[in-house]
This record gives structure tokens, sequence and C-alpha cells, in this order.
């Protein structure tokens, strides 16, 4: 973990008093969109966004790097792109829904991004469930 | 007078869209849900409703956190398809009913339900997978649709009782009409999962259970847990049964549930339901007029 970016380890504390969610024992593995946390992958979030436009996925698959210069992602969003890891995307605030859109334009399928989550090989993972082809 | 004469229950995950779109829903993976719709897609077919009213949860497709609606209505004469970031399913824009709509929204806001009024909706998963479910090709889309919007994925979240009391002031709303209207509400989503986070994955078929038995004989029990508990049981996605709570809270206290139907293949909980209004039955059997 870094100082300079202190929510990577995952024990970020929002400071949201709420009668319906209790902020100071997040559920483990878990990363709500909310709060300090939803403002600071907001740019991030609006990022994914874009890739619901067929031209836009092309051109991001065509220049990863060239199309998130063009959108101003900041050095440390361009690195979270690109490193795949889903959960530092989510701690850093991005929602899942809008994770996937950029998963799927990198190519990768919702439960290998769940795999990845888990930290297990997808293998590893599909073996957890009922049923492999219902997906 | 416009009424409603049941309820539905369905799960809206993407994966059940695509089987559909592919020719799966006989495939040994995929026939236990789709059976399940079986009953109800016969059901839609024998009351033949006027209108559809789908409490769901757009998937940041509609909507971006520029601005995040808590309860949304569409008045839209037409729903499109949205492309969520994978192309759009190969379905014909969905009618809407602007003139109940517009009648609902009114109603609602009268009741101190205070719904962002929306005149384009594109419709995501979170609608398309039930619609395409209660009505397979040949009857697509012989039902208009209002689509209600409910936030669920960026907290602050509507309460579990906002949301059962939100589907009580629906059926106030609806019986102030004075059309004649049979018109199902179906609840969305769920029950339980959850798509982010080391917890992906996590699925609780006890508690699934125990939030069908609870739904139809004591929803207030479900109304009155927080979010934490329900997340805590069920997921973070698992608070999606909110949704449910809409459906039911329009329905009588007392429903026959002449469908229930569970499956878990991969990652969530799928449940379907039937819950028909008492004197809907009635009429049905022909015992009273």
């Amino acid at each position: 973990m870094s100082k300079e970016h202190p929510w990577e380890d995952g024990g970020e504390i929002l400071a949201i008093q709420s009668r319906q969610i209790d902020y100071t024992k997040p559920l483990p593995g878990t990363y709500l969109t909310t709060g300090i946390r939803a403002q600071r992958g907001y740019r991030l979030g609006k990022f994914c966004m874009t890739l619901m436009a067929p031209d836009n996925r092309e051109l991001f698959k065509a220049d990863a790097e060239k199309y998130m210069r063009d959108f101003g992602l900041t050095d440390y969003e361009k690195e979270l792109v690109r490193s795949k890891n889903w959960n530092r995307m989510l701690r850093y605030g991005v929602n899942t829904f809008m994770i996937l859109k950029l998963s799927n334009a990198m190519g990768v399928s919702q439960n290998h991004t769940g795999a990845g989550m888990r930290n297990q090989s997808y293998e590893d993972f599909m073996a957890t469930r009922n049923s492999k082809g219902a997906q | 007078m416009a009424r409603i004469i049941g309820g539905l229950g369905s799960p809206h995950a993407p994966s059940i869209g695509t089987a559909t779109d592919k020719d799966q829903e006989q495939s040994p993976e995929w026939k236990p849900l789709f059976d399940g719709y079986a009953p109800i897609r016969q059901w839609l077919d024998v009351q033949k409703p006027d209108l559809i009213l789908m409490i769901y949860n757009d998937h940041a497709n509609t909507f971006f956190f520029d601005k995040y609606p808590t309860f949304a209505i569409s008045v839209a004469a037409e729903h499109e398809i949205a492309d969520e970031g994978w192309g759009k399913r190969p379905l014909e824009p969905i009618p809407g009913n602007p003139q109940i709509a517009w009648q609902l929204a009114h109603s609602l806001v009268d009741q101190e339900f205070d719904m962002a009024v929306c005149q384009e909706m594109p419709l995501d998963h979170g609608c398309l997978t039930p619609m395409s479910c209660f009505f397979p090709p040949a009857k697509r889309w012989d039902v208009p649709l209002i689509p209600i919007c409910v936030n669920v994925l960026q907290p602050p979240i509507p309460t579990a009782m906002r949301c059962f009391k939100l589907g009580q002031a629906i059926r106030k709303a609806v019986e102030a009409m004075p059309q004649d209207l049979r018109i199902v509400i179906a609840g969305t989503g769920g029950l339980t999962h959850q798509l982010g986070g080391e917890r992906y994955g996590h699925t609780n078929t006890e508690w699934d259970q125990k939030i069908l038995d609870l739904m139809e004989t004591d929803p207030l029990a479900l109304a009155n847990m927080t979010h934490q508990e329900l997340m805590e049981r069920g997921g973070a996605e698992g608070v999606e049964i909110i949704m449910w709570l809409v459906m039911r809270g329009a329905l009588s206290p007392k429903v026959d549930c002449i469908h229930r139907n569970y499956y878990l293949p991969m990652v969530t909980g799928f449940a379907q339901v039937i819950y028909e209004e008492p004197d809907n039955r009635r009429r049905n059997s022909g015992d009273a007029a």
C-alpha cells in the first residue's frame, strides 16, 4: 500500500453515518460506490461509460494508450486500466457495472473478472459453481 | 377502474437474455431456469394484461453518476434498446404508455414519492431480460411497458420499507384511474449475488428460500431489514430484492402464490414467482363477478 493512495489496501473507512449501512464495519471484500470513493472514481467511471459507443470501443481496442490520453485520464488511472486489476478499480471508486464495460472492451468476460477479484484462477473459480454452462 | 391483477418476480441477469438470443433456453444448463418461465408465459397468455409495470434497476446505461435518480419513471412512447458496451440485443423497441405513465407520475408525486420523470429511457438487461422471458418472440411486444427505476448502484439507496411503500402508492394510483385496465407489476433482480470485490460469487440458497417465503407471507419482515443485513446475507447486489418489495407492496396483504421456481447455476440465485390477486383468482374460477 502506498501513502499516496491509502485506499489501495482495501481497508478504507468512509466517513458516512447511515442507518442502513455501517460504514465503520465494511463488509469484507466489498467496495460500495459512494461518498468520497465514488467522487474519486468518477472520472474513470465516466471513461468506462464512453465504451458504450461502438466507435469508441474500436478506438480503444486499436490504441488504448491514445484513447486514455485523449480522454484525460491521470497517470494513476491509466495504470489501473493497464493492470486489469478490477479490485483496485473498485477500491478507487469505479462501480462494478462500469468496470464491466471496460473489462469487456479488454476481452475479459464477467466471470474472468470475478475469478480475478477472488484472486483465483478461472478454472478454480468455475470449480466452485453449480452449472458452468449457464453464463 | 384500473386494477393490479397480480405480481411477477424475475431475475434480470444479462446472461439469461443472451441464452434467449442464442436459442439456448432448452439447453441442459438453462432449462431449469426457463422451465420457470413457462407458467409465467402461460399466465400472461390467459390474463392478457393491458400493461406491465416493470420495477428494475438501470446498470449505468440510462443513467450515469453525473445525475443518479433514486426513483425514476419513464413516460416515453417507445423505449430503445441500450448498448451496454457489447452491442445491442436484437430486440425491437418496446412501447410505453405515456398517458398512463404521466398519470402515474402525478399520482406518485402527489403521494410524496418524488419520481424523476424521463422522456427517454433506453432499456438495459435489468428490464430487457424479464421482458424477453415473459414474452417469447411471437408475443413481442403485445403488451406495453412502464419502466420504473430504483437506485441500487450508488448509496444512499432507498430503504426496503420505502420501496414497499412505493408499491402501496402505485396501487393507490392505479386504483384511482378511471380506465378499465388490467395491470401486472413485476419486481426484478436478485436474489442473492455479489459481482464486485473478493466476495464476488457470494450466494446464499438458504436465505434465497427464506426471502421467497417472507416475500409471500410476511413482506414487512423484509421491508424492516437494513441494507447492511440484506448485503451481509445476500451479497452487495442481493440488496436488489428491494425492487421485489415494490412489487409486493402493490399487492394485497394476502396473495395467491401460484408459481415459484428457484435455480442457482453460477453466481446468482434465480427465482421466479407469480402472486395473483385473490379477487382476480375468484374471477378466473367464476366464483365472483
